[in-house]
């Protein structure tokens, strides 16, 4: 985690987390992922004058990039969508090129992160055997947590990757792993579904 | 009272994954964290996981907050649940329509950590205590359930221990005496008790005993005389003798300072008397034919319990056709009226006079206690139990 990012409060950001580094920057990383191309997703949504979608855009990252304190960015946000709901009346454009001015400051920052992040530790592979009782708790344990959208998902994740360290399961794990980290629980239980059928499991 | 120790669940509802998990990342060492990314799948793990509380965001596609709290309040099932919506700071008009749709606080964007930790753990240990409250109560009102019911099973029971219809007909048919009667517990058991008994083809013995309190205690004091009572009426040829034998058995099985008042008669047709003894009653009140007035009769003597060896004095008063008798338990004469006094046996005997030869023994009755319930505070403290016996004129005498 690079001591300062442009455009982010950096202590802010992580207290509002508790402090939990990883959790930030994979916020950080996915802030990026998902907004990276919203410029012109807002410009093509302005330019079709669907001030609805375009509010509803700038919403979303008005609220995102507050909780990871992103301010510049956020009070552009709020400025762009108040005129967006007021508009026609005020003239839309110096809130576009404030917001936009913010935004790129900090996609570009955010850009240099996602280039030095880290594969994520999954891809050690080793081949001891399998522990088929032990794994078996463990993928019973995440499928009951991705039933009931629990986010102890997360975590129980990483108790059932620690034991398939295999190489064969790798891409499977890598498509878990980031189907939960999505919050997209039910591609996570089918995932999940799959492997456990490659190894003979009965959830 | 204990708050519930299991560790409470939080269901966030946000469509944007970083904001659930920003909150998750505060709450998730305390609470046990589900989430959903839209209204839809929030509704359905509401009513599957029932969480204790809803922290849910306004501006959603599709279904919006307010529109998902409305399906929650409307829904039996998940109505309990409390919603806290999270907005902007800027948003003043969202937070009183989120108060509309059934919220009942707002955490701010950006969150502020303590703040929203606080604010969660506020609201959840009051739904805990409410939660208990809310245990408690089903417990309470489950007991309360059962005891009515085993209430109601007791008055039916205490009640069967009484003369039937059936009896008293027979008695009219029979002996040409009417037996009238008001019975009313001040609680739902009693500690009135009242019973009749064909001696022979001349002579009807008739007692009404009031326990010292009432409630469960008393109640159970009448079934003990009722049992008593069974075997007692075989000694009934005097009244005085009765009532030293039915004392003699009874005392033993009451508790200390639980006792007894009694009437004992015994309606001699043959003789055209009222043979009776009694025990610290009211004084019972007799009615001869063509008197405008009743006149009442001793009721001294120690209450049944108070001595084992107790003695009580044979008495006997004139009962030919056409007299009757009213016996009734204390809370006629000693209840409290709504001006404050009691009615006293005076009272009750101006309540009565002019008024006997006009009207049949039901209606009296009926009169008596429709005046009664006029004057009387109610609800009443005290077992109340009127019983009105008149001696018909002999069709067949010349």
């Amino acid at each position: 985690m690079p001591q300062a990012i442009p455009g982010f409060d950096l202590g802010e950001g992580l207290n509002r987390v508790g402090g939990d580094s990883q959790l930030y920057k994979q916020l950080l990383i996915s802030f990026y992922q998902k907004n990276a191309h919203l410029q012109q997703e807002l410009e093509k949504q302005i330019q079709q004058q669907n001030y609805s979608a375009a509010t509803q855009l700038v919403h979303a990252v008005k609220g995102v990039s507050g909780n990871l304190s992103a301010k510049d960015l956020s009070a552009a946000a709020k400025q762009l969508e108040l005129s967006l709901k007021q508009h026609p009346t005020p003239d839309l454009s110096s809130s576009i090129e404030q917001f936009s001015t913010a935004l790129t400051v900090v996609l570009d920052a955010l850009a240099s992160i996602t280039v030095d992040t880290q594969p994520p530790r999954h891809v050690k592979q080793e081949n001891h055997p399998l522990n088929l009782l032990t794994i078996t708790d463990a993928m019973k344990e995440l499928s009951k947590l991705l039933d009931e959208f629990n986010m102890d998902a997360e975590e129980s994740y990483q108790v059932l990757q620690q034991q398939l360290m295999q190489a064969e399961y790798k891409d499977t794990l890598i498509s878990l792993e980031n189907a939960i980290n999505d919050l997209d629980f039910e591609l996570a239980a089918k995932t999940l579904n799959e492997l456990a059928n490659t190894l003979k499991i009965k959830l | 009272m204990s708050i519930t120790s299991t560790i409470q669940t939080v269901l966030i509802v946000d469509d944007e994954i970083t904001n659930i998990k920003v909150l998750s990342s505060l709450l998730r060492d305390e609470h046990k964290i589900l989430f959903a990314t839209d209204g839809e799948g929030a509704l359905k793990i509401a009513r599957s996981k029932q969480p204790d509380l809803v922290l849910l965001d306004i501006m959603m596609p599709e279904m919006d907050g307010y529109e998902v709290s409305k399906h929650l309040k409307s829904d039996p099932v998940t109505a309990h649940i409390p919603v806290i919506f999270v907005t902007a700071k800027d948003q003043e008009q969202d937070e009183a329509d989120g108060f509309k749709a059934g919220a009942i606080d707002f955490i701010t964007k950006p969150f502020s950590p303590l703040i929203v930790k606080a604010r969660v753990r506020n609201h959840l240990q009051l739904i805990g205590q409410r939660n208990t409250l809310r245990v408690l109560s089903n417990k309470l009102k489950a007991y309360h359930s059962r005891l009515d019911r085993e209430l109601q099973t007791a008055k039916e029971t205490q009640a069967f221990l009484l003369p039937g219809t059936k009896l008293l007909d027979s008695i009219r048919k029979n002996y040409h005496l009417n037996v009238h009667v008001h019975f009313e517990p001040c609680s739902e058991l009693g500690g009135d008790y009242w019973g009749i008994k064909c001696l022979d083809a001349q002579r009807i013995a008739i007692l009404i005993a009031d326990f010292s309190g009432h409630g469960v205690n008393a109640a159970l004091n009448t079934f003990r005389l009722h049992a008593l009572l069974n075997d007692s009426f075989a000694l009934a040829d005097d009244p005085a003798t009765f009532l030293e034998k039915l004392n003699a058995r009874l005392s033993p099985l009451l508790p200390a300072g639980q006792y007894a008042t009694v009437f004992f008669g015994i309606i001699n047709h043959q003789k055209d008397m009222l043979y009776y003894s009694t025990a610290a009653t009211p004084s019972p009140l007799i009615f001869m034919p063509g008197a405008t007035e009743p006149m009442p009769c001793n009721g001294e003597g120690f209450p049944l319990g108070m001595f084992d060896d107790s003695r009580y004095e044979p008495r006997g008063q004139p009962f030919p056709p056409g007299a009757s008798l009213l016996l009734y338990s204390d809370a006629v004469t000693e209840g409290k009226m709504t001006n404050g006094k009691r009615l006293g046996e005076p009272g009750l005997i101006d309540l009565l006079q002019n008024r006997i030869a006009e009207i049949s023994g039901k209606q009296l009755l009926d009169n008596l206690i429709r005046q009664l319930n006029e004057q009387f505070v109610h609800p009443l403290a005290d077992d109340l139990t009127v019983i009105y016996i008149t001696r018909e004129y002999d069709k067949d005498a010349t």
